[in-house]
């Protein structure tokens, strides 16, 4: 069986409804500003559901990986979260996403609900 | 969001910044997840201990704190810069996470609500599914040796289209207990069954509760599905491990 698949979404991306050219920076594991509009890593859990007509997506993003999110502090072996901001960040990094995908003439987009 | 369940209002929650013991800020290490039949989203907090430490190492942990692993070192060293996550002056924030927490995708201004009455453990997943006359039914995983498998049936009759608000939040948590023969029971966690006094005390310290019944431990009872056998109404419940 052949499976067609596009993108819809990367992790470390923002979420359409808040930027279409936004990149995630390895450089510094993503901005800490706008975190909690990031579709974070390590996904677990979710669902798909039919929500009036449009299709829903949750996804779970368990936890976060110090040496992607916090490069700087790669091979630390201990707190590395050393600010209020690294701090937050992670905590943004974290937690559910719910957004709806459509797909369109030319891709797959996923916004935030 | 909102704590809900027998177990909200309870001191062990209490908080300064949260006296009534109804509402927390954050959902922690969400694992697994579950759609209910309402189309609402069931996400499961499961290594919430490791978010949470010790300002001061000589720190002594309150009850029941070794039962859920939370220690003094935190993986994130959160509590460094928010006290919330600090247990030598906020003890009470670890007893508001280790629960399922209840999302309707379907409305961005709803508020989430922790499902305490599904007992608080590492919540893997949710798998869920209905007994013959309609009650909700709702298998929690718990990631941990030597833990429980537990079984929730709501008070409430689901009906398609009915009100649906108390199915997860006004019910009966078990917990299995099997014997050598293969025969097993499910034995009710109730102040009266687990010796607790409160019914708020077995959804907070549900591992202890369950405990007390002597339920019987698996060797990681993480993730369940449940599958209808053909030709009969039951239903098996599985673990991976």
């Amino acid at each position: 069986m052949e499976i067609d698949w596009l993108f819809s979404l990367r992790c470390g991306k923002l979420l359409r409804a808040y930027s279409v050219t936004h990149s995630f920076n390895p450089a510094n594991g993503g901005d800490a500003a706008p975190a909690d509009r990031v579709f974070g890593e390590n996904i677990d859990g979710m669902a798909l559901l039919g929500i009036d007509g449009k299709q829903v997506i949750a996804v779970n993003q368990e936890y976060v990986k110090e040496d992607i999110n916090l490069p700087a502090a790669a091979g630390l072996s201990a707190s590395i979260v050393d600010s209020a901001e690294d701090a937050m960040k992670l905590m943004n990094l974290q937690g559910i996403t719910v957004m709806e995908v459509a797909k369109t003439a030319s891709s797959t987009v996923a916004s935030r609900r | 969001m909102t704590l809900t369940g027998p177990a909200a209002g309870h001191a062990l929650l209490q908080t300064t910044a949260d006296v009534a013991c109804t509402t927390v800020l954050d959902t922690l290490n969400n694992c697994g997840a579950g759609k209910t039949l309402w189309g609402s989203y069931l996400t499961c907090e499961e290594d919430f201990n490791s978010y949470f430490g010790a300002t001061d190492a000589t720190t002594t942990l309150p009850d029941g704190f070794d039962r859920y692993s939370i220690g003094t070192e935190s993986r994130y060293a959160y509590e460094e810069y928010d006290p919330r996550f600090g247990i030598t002056s906020k003890p009470n924030e670890a007893n508001r996470f280790g629960y399922i927490v209840e999302v309707d995708p379907a409305n961005p201004d709803s508020t989430p609500m922790k499902q305490m009455a599904l007992g608080r453990f590492k919540h893997e997943n949710a798998a869920m599914t209905l007994t013959a006359d309609n009650r909700f039914v709702v298998y929690p995983g718990d990631d941990e040796h030597g833990e429980f498998l537990y079984r929730y049936v709501s008070k409430g009759i689901y009906a398609e289209s009915g009100d649906t608000s108390t199915l997860l939040d006004d019910g009966t948590l078990y917990a299995a207990q099997s014997a050598a023969d293969r025969t097993g029971a499910s034995l009710p966690l109730t102040p009266e069954t687990t010796g607790m006094n409160e019914l708020a005390m077995d959804g907070i310290h549900t591992r202890q509760a369950a405990s007390a019944i002597g339920a019987t431990t698996m060797d990681r009872p993480v993730c369940f599905c449940i599958q209808r056998r053909l030709f009969a109404s039951s239903h098996v419940c599985r673990s991976r491990n």
